[in-house]
C-alpha cells in the first residue's frame, strides 16, 4: 500500500531531514510515528501525500511512484489519503457542515450525494448536533474531529495525522484517540505521528521511532530487502 | 456552479480587498484608456498629415489632348499610383486666383495664363515614404511632356521622421502601460489570495485539482475587470463630453476605444488572478520548505 525505500531528504543540499527509511505499511494498519520535535515525521507524512518527493529513493503510495508521477496525478491520489493537522486548518467562514462537504464540492460531487456523505460522516464523529456551528464556537477538539470528518468523508485508504492532539485538552486527546482507533476498525489505516511518548508507551499498535531523520525503531519487522524483493 | 459561487462568495466575503483591486484596475485601465485615445488621435493627426503627401507633375504647353491622355496613362500604371488628377492651366489659374483671395485682383494685369497644366498624382499609403516618393518622381520626371515635379522633398523627410519617432515613443508607452498594469494587478490580487491561500491549501490537500483551484479566482478577477472597464470608459466618456464641444473635431473618440478597455480589464483581471494564484499553488502545503523535485 505505502512502500518507501532507500529514501532521503535533503533541504539546502546538505541537511538531511530524512536518511536512509525503508518502510511498508500495509492495508488497514494503525501506526505510531514518534520522535522528539524536528526529527523528520512530518516530513515523512508529507512523503506519503507527496507534499515533498525524496531526493534518493523511492516512495510507492496507492500504486503511485514518486519517480514518476506527473503534477496533473498528485490530486487524484491525494483523494484517496485523509490528512489531518495539529492546526486543525478549518476554514473560518463556513460552519462544520460546509467545512465538511469542501471537501466533496472541490471535487465536483453531486450535490445529493455531498449531502448524504456529509450527515453520516459528521455522524460518524459524534458531532451531528454542531452541523451549523462555526470553528470559532467549537472546541479544540471539536475542532479536530471536524477535520477529521472532512478527510474521511473521502473514504480514504488511509488517514494520515500529523500530532493530532497537540492542541487539545487531555480528555479531547482520549477522545481523538478513539476516534481514530475507530476509523481503524472500520478498516481505513492510520498513521499518526505524535512526539507524547506516553500515548505510544502502552500501545499495542506498531511504532516507528524516528531520531535525527533516521528510523532507529521499528516494532514491525520489515527489512529493506523485503521492500526490495516486493519491488522486484 | 461551485466555482461561481466561490467567485461571488469570495467577493463578498472580501470586500475590502475586492474594492483595492477593483480601485487599482479601475485607475490602471483609465490611463490605458487615456493612452488609447491619444494614440487613437495621434495615427488620425499622422494620416491627415500623409494624406497632403503627393506629387505635382507640371507639362508643357503644348501638348496635345492625346498627349495628355496617354502621359496619364502611363503615370497611373507606375507601381505605388493611386490617383491621377489632371489640372488644366485655367484650373491651375482658377485656383491661384481663390488662394489669392482678396489680392486677386493683382492677376488682372496679366494678359495670359503663366500656370502650367499639371498632374496631381497621389500615392497609396505604403508608397508615401521618402524613398518611393523619390523614385516614382523620378520616372514621372523622365516622361517626355513633363517639365518640372514638386512633391515636397524636405518636407516629407521630416514628417517620416517625426511620424517614425512618435509611433516608437507610442509603442513603448503601450508596452510599459500594458505590463505595469499587469504588474501592479496581479500584486494586488496576490494580497486577496494571500488573505485566503488557506483555501487553496485546503483544496490542495483533499484532491482538488488545479484547474478547480484556480476557476474562482479566474471568475472573480474577471468580474472585477469587466466592472472596472465600464467604470473606466464611462469616466473616460463623460469626461471627453464636457470636453467635447471645446476640443470640436481636434480629438476623436469612438466606441470601440471603450470596448477595447473594457475588454483589456477583462485580460487584466483574468492574467492577474492566473498569475498570483500560481505563486501560491507552487508552495508545498504546511511550510515553504522547497521540493526535492
Amino acid at each position: 500500500m505505502i512502500q518507501i525505500y532507500d529514501t532521503d531528504v535533503v533541504f539546502h543540499k546538505e541537511w538531511y531531514a530524512l536518511k536512509n527509511i525503508n518502510l511498508k505499511i500495509e492495508k488497514g494498519e494503525f501506526i505510531f510515528v514518534t520522535g522528539p520535535s524536528g526529527c523528520g515525521k512530518t516530513t515523512l507524512l508529507r512523503l506519503m501525500y507527496m507534499d515533498i518527493f525524496p531526493t534518493k529513493g523511492e516512495v510507492i503510495v496507492a500504486g503511485y511512484h514518486s519517480s514518476s508521477i506527473k503534477s496533473k496525478e498528485i490530486p487524484f491520489l491525494r483523494r484517496k489519503i485523509g490528512v489531518i493537522f495539529q492546526d486543525f486548518k478549518l476554514l473560518q467562514d463556513r460552519d462544520l457542515f460546509d467545512n465538511v462537504s469542501f471537501a466533496l464540492q472541490v471535487t465536483a460531487t453531486p450535490r445529493k450525494q455531498i449531502k448524504e456523505k456529509v450527515l453520516k460522516t459528521i455522524a460518524d464523529v459524534h458531532l451531528s448536533h454542531k452541523r451549523d456551528s462555526f470553528p470559532y464556537q467549537l472546541s479544540g477538539g471539536e475542532q479536530q474531529r471536524v477535520s477529521i470528518a472532512r478527510a474521511l468523508v473521502r473514504e480514504p485508504f488511509i488517514l494520515l495525522a500529523d500530532e493530532p492532539t497537540g492542541n487539545v485538552d487531555p480528555e479531547s486527546t482520549k477522545q481523538i484517540l478513539e476516534l481514530l482507533k475507530d476509523i481503524n476498525a472500520s478498516g481505513t489505516a492510520v498513521i499518526m505521528a505524535t512526539h507524547e511518548i506516553h500515548l505510544v508507551k502502552k500501545s499495542p499498535f506498531r511504532k516507528i521511532v524516528v531520531k535525527m531523520g533516521e528510523v532507529i525503531e521499528d516494532t514491525k519487522d520489515n527489512l529493506k530487502e523485503e521492500i526490495f524483493l516486493d519491488n522486484l | 456552479m461551485f466555482i461561481l459561487r466561490e467567485a461571488f462568495r469570495g467577493l463578498s466575503k472580501n470586500k475590502l480587498m475586492a474594492l483595492v483591486t477593483f480601485g487599482v484596475m479601475f485607475f490602471s485601465l483609465f490611463i490605458f484608456g487615456l493612452f488609447l485615445i491619444s494614440t487613437v488621435n495621434l495615427f488620425l493627426l499622422i494620416q491627415k498629415a500623409e494624406e497632403k503627401v503627393g506629387i505635382s507633375a507640371f507639362l508643357e504647353d503644348e501638348l496635345s489632348d492625346n498627349e495628355i491622355e496617354s502621359l496619364k496613362r502611363d503615370i497611373s500604371s507606375l507601381m505605388g499610383v493611386q490617383e491621377v488628377i489632371f489640372v488644366s492651366k485655367s484650373e491651375a489659374f482658377e485656383k491661384f486666383r481663390e488662394d489669392l483671395g482678396e489680392d486677386s485682383d493683382l492677376l488682372e494685369a496679366l494678359e495670359t495664363n503663366p500656370l502650367p497644366a499639371s498632374f496631381d498624382i497621389k500615392l497609396y499609403e505604403s508608397f508615401k515614404d521618402p524613398k518611393n516618393l523619390e523614385s516614382i518622381s523620378r520616372k514621372v520626371d523622365a516622361m517626355p511632356g513633363v517639365e518640372e515635379i514638386k512633391y515636397g522633398e524636405e518636407w516629407v523627410k521630416i514628417l517620416d521622421r517625426v511620424v517614425k519617432v512618435l509611433v516608437g515613443i507610442d509603442l513603448i508607452l503601450g508596452v510599459i502601460i500594458s505590463f505595469s498594469s499587469i504588474f501592479v494587478v496581479a500584486n494586488t490580487i496576490k494580497l486577496t489570495v494571500f488573505a485566503r491561500r488557506k483555501q487553496i491549501e485546503i483544496m490542495e490537500l483533499v484532491g482538488a485539482t488545479h484547474r478547480f483551484i484556480i476557476s474562482p479566482f479566474l471568475v472573480e478577477g474577471v468580474i472585477e475587470g469587466i466592472l472596472a472597464g465600464g467604470f473606466a470608459s464611462g469616466l473616460l466618456f463623460g469626461i471627453y463630453n464636457i470636453f467635447a464641444a471645446r476640443l470640436g473635431d481636434f480629438i476623436q473618440v469612438t466606441r470601440e476605444l471603450f470596448i477595447i478597455v473594457v475588454v483589456f480589464g477583462t485580460l487584466l483581471g483574468y492574467i492577474g488572478s492566473h498569475i498570483s494564484v500560481k505563486k501560491f499553488l507552487r508552495a508545498p502545503i504546511g511550510t515553504e520548505l522547497p521540493k526535492g523535485k
